[in-house]
């Protein structure tokens, strides 16, 4: 009996020991320079830009009172369910953003009057990592000079640079990123962006003084893991990661239609100022 | 013997080394390497001003063109003392934020007066129907009723003029231009307005009803040139118009451009024009694109953009 | 005066084409020159056009604020300049038109047709050439 088992339990080891080396032992195909070819077009699969954390679905983005709970606010109503906001597992490592406690409640303030505050909603370049995660794919372009990002939402890119340039002059919506590759993962860091982007749809926000890393891996044909660490020592009481999975688009999919959005939003933002204006809600916010 | 072969070896080294045999470095995946950031920035405009004949102007001559137009931009910042007279042209601003280029474009050793080439006046060949659409838009152009009468770049959509093309033409500032090579792209990244021409290599155009901005661009390499065909103009990028050069081109115009890289420093930009709507002829133009000291920096328009506001309001506070 | 030489020059037909690149003639008021001089409150490298804020003494004690509009950032950082160039407090002068528009939400509006330092040097350039910086490597250049 204890021969019969312990045989079973060696067989069982074996074949596990035979497995697992099959997964760990996918390497990346090569690209240029040698490293592992991330060229392609990318798009995540989760619901990190309606918000970082775990949320659940709820009415609209955009709520006011109703006699038995939120409903949605009157800008949004007519919208109904393609309004509506499902639900999205955190990407958030932990137990959430860990916010000083003002910028806990300023989040809460942010998320409250997001229809007015939110930048995507004005086609505002969206910022890193935030880029990253929006419902839109992005393209990775490079070589071994060079390695470029091309968003499809609001045509935004990212020059990366290879060799750091020291600190960046002004600061930018984008900010400014160096790149390079610690074995087959590109690690990212980002700094110099100002403090108007937000990090989602949720009213999760940043200072000027974040510093975003960014780990790039590949870990099958067809996925890469992401990593971001944010540190700001201004909103943060300490630095804190998300993680996900950027999903490779295949045949036709694998190309970046034009979303240049700023045409759009042109009645939003200029309308009043027609010599003729429409009729508009009175916003509410 | 050994004499023999040091002859050889001083021969081989000077084939090597000479300018008639450069070619440029082939990056891993075999294609010709145009890397880098370039410029256009040049004082030679699209067309010929009427004062001058020729394309082709000796060095005294272009020597002194280029010192009147330093001279003129000089004059920019020398403004009297006290207040502004009232009633003149508001002006713009000081000539520190322009960077328009100092000098004239050469082109194959020869110092040019136009970008155009053909036809030999150096002048847009309008048809009568393409006078006539660039004069009516023009027109449109006196009012601010709307944000859709104003400019592409007013209005931050794409840049200034034909910045982004193609043809990619100077305007009056960040006529800068990265170009970013990968396995089957090209990619031109334009200053203004962050615009990203991915050049599609070995592909064939899409059709259908969506219209890109800046166009639907197919290349291929030809021994050493990339050519890039474009076509499927987004239906608003016909009216191009910026301080350097006034465009009317039909939206299913098609344009050629070919960049063959000299040297470490320079690439040449050649395109044609092909829209018999609008023009009697296919017209063509040269310049060469010039290594750029300094990067590209973001150039996030729409987030900034007071200018749009105050035209709008400008016109509201008239009425 | 720039303007119908440099047309002349560069052979362009219509006179509205200059105005329409900058549009500044459809922004700012050309009966409403100004002359201002303040300290500058902040600065919005910004594009399409940074924007210089400063703070004007008026004749009654009392501070109006304005906001002054220049060029692209770009053509600046490229030759060097960045955030902290112009220091906040600087006392600067500034000559332009009002923005048509003379509402001054959040502040009033001019151009900044000719921006200066309070003792006359031009703002981010020496005080001889035209200016502007180099714009590229081109090999006559480095001849000269």
């Amino acid at each position: 009996m204890r021969r019969t088992l312990f045989a079973l339990l060696a067989v069982t080891a074996l074949s596990a020991a035979a497995r697992a080396p099959a997964e760990s032992a996918w390497v990346a195909p090569r690209g240029p320079g040698g490293k592992p070819d991330v060229n392609g077009t990318w798009q995540v699969m989760n619901r990190a830009n309606d918000g970082l954390e775990t949320h659940a679905a709820r009415a609209a983005r955009a709520l006011r009172d109703g006699p038995h709970g939120p409903v949605p606010a009157k800008e949004v109503l007519a919208l109904g369910a393609v309004g509506a906001v499902p639900a999205g597992l955190g990407v958030v490592v932990g137990d959430g953003i860990p916010y000083q406690a003002w910028a806990r409640k300023k989040q809460t303030e942010n998320q409250a009057h997001w229809l007015s505050r939110d930048p995507e909603v004005k086609c505002y370049l969206p910022g890193i990592p935030r880029a990253t995660y929006l419902p839109y794919p992005f393209q990775i372009l490079y070589n071994e000079d060079a390695l470029f990002f091309a968003y499809e939402y609001a045509g935004a890119v990212r020059n990366i640079h290879l060799t750091d340039p020291g600190p960046a002059p002004i600061d930018s919506w984008m900010g400014q990123s160096v790149g390079k590759w610690e074995g087959d993962t590109l690690v990212i860091e980002t700094t110099g962006q100002h403090d108007q982007s937000w990090l989602d749809r949720a009213g999760n926000f940043h200072s000027e003084a974040l510093r975003v890393v960014e780990r790039l891996t590949p870990t099958s044909p067809l996925t890469m893991r992401y990593e971001a660490t944010l540190e700001d020592a201004k909103v943060y009481t300490r630095p804190w990661t998300i993680r996900m999975t950027l999903y490779r688009l295949v045949g036709d999919d694998a190309q970046l239609q034009q979303f240049n959005c700023v045409e759009f939003v042109e009645e939003l933002i200029y309308g009043h100022l027609r010599k003729q204006p429409l009729d508009r809600i009175e916003s509410s916010e | 013997m050994i004499r023999a072969a040091a002859l050889l070896l001083v021969l081989l080294l000077a084939r090597v080394t000479s300018a008639e045999e450069w070619s440029p470095p082939r990056l891993a995946f075999g294609d010709p390497d145009l890397q880098g950031t370039w410029t256009n920035a040049t004082i030679t405009p699209l067309e010929r001003p009427d004062e001058i004949e020729a394309l082709v102007v000796p060095p005294e001559e272009g020597h002194r063109i280029e010192k009147l137009v330093a001279d003129l931009y000089a004059a920019v910042d020398d403004v009297p003392a006290g207040k502004l007279e009232a009633g003149e042209d508001v002006g713009g601003y000081n000539t520190f934020w322009m960077d328009p280029g100092k000098r004239l474009a050469v082109v194959r050793g020869e110092i040019r007066t136009s970008i155009i080439t053909d036809p030999p006046d150096g002048e847009l060949p309008y048809s009568l129907r393409g006078r006539a659409q660039l004069v009516k838009r023009f027109w449109r152009l006196r009012k601010a009723d709307d944000p859709e009468t104003r400019l592409l770049g007013e209005r931050c959509l794409v840049g200034f003029g034909s910045s982004g093309g193609p043809p990619m033409l100077p305007v009056l500032y960040n006529n800068n231009y990265q170009i970013v090579q990968s396995p089957g792209f090209v990619t031109i990244l334009v200053e203004m307005n962050h615009n990203a021409r991915i050049i599609r290599l070995g592909a064939q155009h899409r059709q259908g009803p969506i219209r890109p901005w800046l166009g639907d661009s197919v290349g291929r390499f030809e021994g050493q040139t990339l050519v890039v065909e474009t076509t499927h103009f987004h239906p608003a990028q016909s009216f191009r118009v910026s301080l350097t050069h006034a465009v009317y081109m039909s939206t299913d115009a098609k344009v050629v451009e070919r960049f063959t890289r000299l040297s470490a420093k320079e690439i040449l930009y050649e395109f044609s024009v092909e829209d018999l709507e609008n023009y009697r002829q296919i017209w063509k133009g040269e310049m060469p694109l010039l290594a750029a000291e300094g990067r590209i920096f973001e150039y996030a328009c729409h987030e900034g953009n007071y200018s749009l506001t105050n035209i709008l309001a400008g016109e509201r506070a008239k009425d | 005066m720039l303007g119908s030489a440099l047309l002349i020059l560069l052979g362009l037909l219509l006179p509205v084409r200059m105005e329409s690149h900058h549009s500044f003639a459809a922004e700012f008021d050309a009966d409403a020159p100004v002359l201002l001089t303040g300290k500058v409150t902040k600065v919005e490298w910004i594009n399409p056009h940074a924007w210089i804020h400063l703070a004007v003494q008026q004749p009654d004690g009392s501070v109006a604020d304005w906001m002054v509009e220049g060029g692209t950032p770009n053509t600046l950082l490229r030759a060097g300049i960045d955030k902290n160039t112009l220091a906040i407090g600087s006392e600067i002068v500034v000559r332009g038109y009002q923005s048509k528009d003379k509402a001054c939400a959040p502040a009033c509006k001019a151009n900044g047709r000719d921006v200066t330092f309070a003792d006359g040097r031009k703002l981010f350039m020496g005080s001889s050439g035209t200016g502007a910086p180099r714009d590229g490597a081109d090999p006559r250049e480095r001849a000269k």
